[in-house]
């Protein structure tokens, strides 16, 4: 399953948090958290909205420091990890009139990985291209973006971040704003992609995210990791909404401190 | 319209007007198209009026203290560069906000250039220059200047178009991928604080955002592609501004405030059918 291409620190999980604290000013964010995914995992950051998710995805990209602790990506300083890292951010965030193409994109993810200067050569516009492909989107490639829906929108930023070839892939609420067909097939790509590489996902839609994943890590400041438990198809429907039933709490020892609820 | 070439066999001045406006297109198309894009046209009106300023600073100078080298067009560039410093600093290091700033720089740089004008003798007439732009007293050193622009403007755009691409998309990822980010930033604000200089001799202090986002954001109405808008700005910057000189001189009206009547004409014209192209499209298929 797990793709043994890895250069570096092979040994190292796709993510490690050690006693990591942050806080922007006054309060708390994150409080000593501890964490580690190896790879090959899929895994969700579930939890309340300003509990801390979207800081710790921050984190471990490396856009801000902790306060406190130690994290490393891939076995590398986060920042060191990037080139190793795709990053899909939420796709509503975008300007809707931005003149680009799906094409013009996909090729960004081979930024900082090909030479600098001048137009993308032949092989950046290729490896987009096999990206695109991935994700279904290949005949879309010279559309706007602008004229995409949400799902393909979030199709083609998953493209981008594959075409850098990442090891591990940080994805930043996929599952917002997009239809139920569209998660359907958002559902059997992320499934295919976890087969080559690690998948790390916030998300508010438990329903989703527990049909997917592994292993559900709750953060509200505090973080706990919880095994997904082995539920059916139609308990999760009846269940969905009131997810905090759907995660099995871990045996180690952390059982009832979670602050997970369904938000 | 042929009163105006045949003025133009005749004055030099006419023909340098021209070529002026046909030369900051470049620029302006290129420029002006990363300004919208990123939304920076409030920082862009901010710097531009910064420089008046500038310009009254180095009329000042050269008039009472003799320094006579020292041009209004030296002081717009001065003024235009430490708008940019200014501006970047305080993005990347002062937690203020940065449209009140923005608000600062614009009112101050026209106090000071009210204040210079003020103190420095003569004629008033300069003022109006400044203000409202006159592009019939392009030089040939003016023209010089902005050829070196358009060649820099040129060089950026060609060789970083991927970088400025996904800059001006999503300098998040950009900056997860690399890209020194904030040097690109620093860049981007020189090449507007220049070009804004340069259109500044075109349309003046005041109307300088008009024609740096009107044929903008046409040639935006029409473009899937960013460099597309960047080229179908440039003709359309040429275009206004040539235009914009003939029916001024024909009509004998003031040459700025015509091209920027223009640019509102040709603005409202291609959003509105653009509107009515969509319309027809979406009732003729259903």
């Amino acid at each position: 399953m797990r793709r043994q291409a890895s250069l570096h620190a092979g040994d190292a999980p796709a993510l490690a948090f050690d006693r990591v604290w942050f806080a922007y000013e006054a309060p708390v964010v994150l409080e000593d958290v501890t964490l580690s995914i190896p790879r090959g995992d899929f895994v969700s950051l579930v939890g309340p909205n300003g509990g801390g998710k979207t800081t710790l995805l921050r984190l471990a990209l490396g856009l801000v420091a902790p306060t406190r602790g130690k994290i490393g990506v891939l076995g590398m300083a986060p920042a060191d990890a990037r080139r190793f890292v795709g990053y899909v951010p939420q796709h509503q965030v975008f300007d809707a009139q931005f003149p680009v193409t799906v094409m013009d994109v996909t090729v960004m993810g081979r930024l900082g990985l090909a030479r600098s200067l001048g137009p993308y050569g032949r092989r950046e516009k290729e490896l987009a291209r096999e990206a695109l492909g991935k994700v279904g989107l290949l005949d879309a490639r010279d559309r706007p973006f602008s004229t995409l829906s949400g799902g393909q929108r979030q199709r083609v930023l998953i493209a981008r971040a594959l075409a850098s070839a990442p090891e591990l892939l940080l994805m930043d609420e996929p599952t917002a704003n997009i239809d139920s067909p569209a998660l359907v097939e958002l559902y059997d790509l992320l499934r295919l992609l976890n087969q080559a590489m690690t998948v790390v996902l916030v998300s508010h839609d438990l329903g989703f995210v527990s049909r997917l994943v592994r292993r559900v890590v709750c953060v509200n400041r505090t973080v706990t990791t919880h095994p997904v438990g082995e539920l059916s198809g139609a308990e999760m429907q009846r269940l969905y909404g009131t997810a905090v039933h759907m995660v099995r709490h871990d045996v180690h020892g952390d059982g009832g401190g979670c602050g997970c609820t369904s938000s | 319209m042929h009163e105006f070439l045949t003025a133009l066999g005749d004055f030099a001045f006419l023909r340098y007007a021209l070529a002026g406006g046909l030369l900051v297109s470049v620029a302006g198309g290129i420029v002006g198209s990363l300004v919208v894009t990123r939304r920076l046209t409030a920082l862009a009106g901010g710097i531009a009026h910064f420089v008046l300023g500038g310009m009254g600073g180095a009329r000042y100078l050269s008039k009472v203290h003799g320094i006579e080298w020292l041009s209004p067009l030296h002081g717009a560039l001065a003024a235009a560069l430490l708008a940019a410093v200014i501006m970047t600093f305080v993005r990347l290091h002062a937690k203020e906000r940065e449209d009140t700033l923005i608000g600062a720089l614009w009112a101050l740089g026209m106090a000071a250039g009210v204040l210079f004008i003020w103190r420095t003798p003569g004629y008033n007439e300069d003022l109006m220059a400044y203000l409202f732009g006159d592009i019939l007293l392009m030089s040939r050193g003016d023209l010089v200047v902005i050829v070196i622009l358009d060649a820099i403007v040129l060089a950026v755009a060609f060789g970083f178009y991927g970088q400025l691409v996904a800059v001006c998309f999503d300098e998040e990822f950009a900056r997860l991928r690399g890209l020194p980010v904030d040097l690109f930033y620093f860049v981007f604000l020189c090449l507007t604080a220049l070009t804004v200089v340069v259109l500044v001799t075109v349309v003046g202090v005041v109307m300088v955002i008009a024609l740096l986002t009107l044929p903008v954001a046409a040639a935006g109405k029409c473009s899937t592609r960013l460099w597309q808008m960047m080229a179908l700005s440039t003709v359309f910057i040429a275009g206004l501004t040539t235009l914009g000189l003939a029916v001024s001189y024909d009509a004998n009206l003031p040459t700025g405030a015509t091209i920027v009547m223009l640019a509102g004409v040709l603005y409202v014209v291609v959003t509105l059918g653009w509107k009515a192209l969509a319309y027809v499209r979406a009732h003729s298929r259903g």
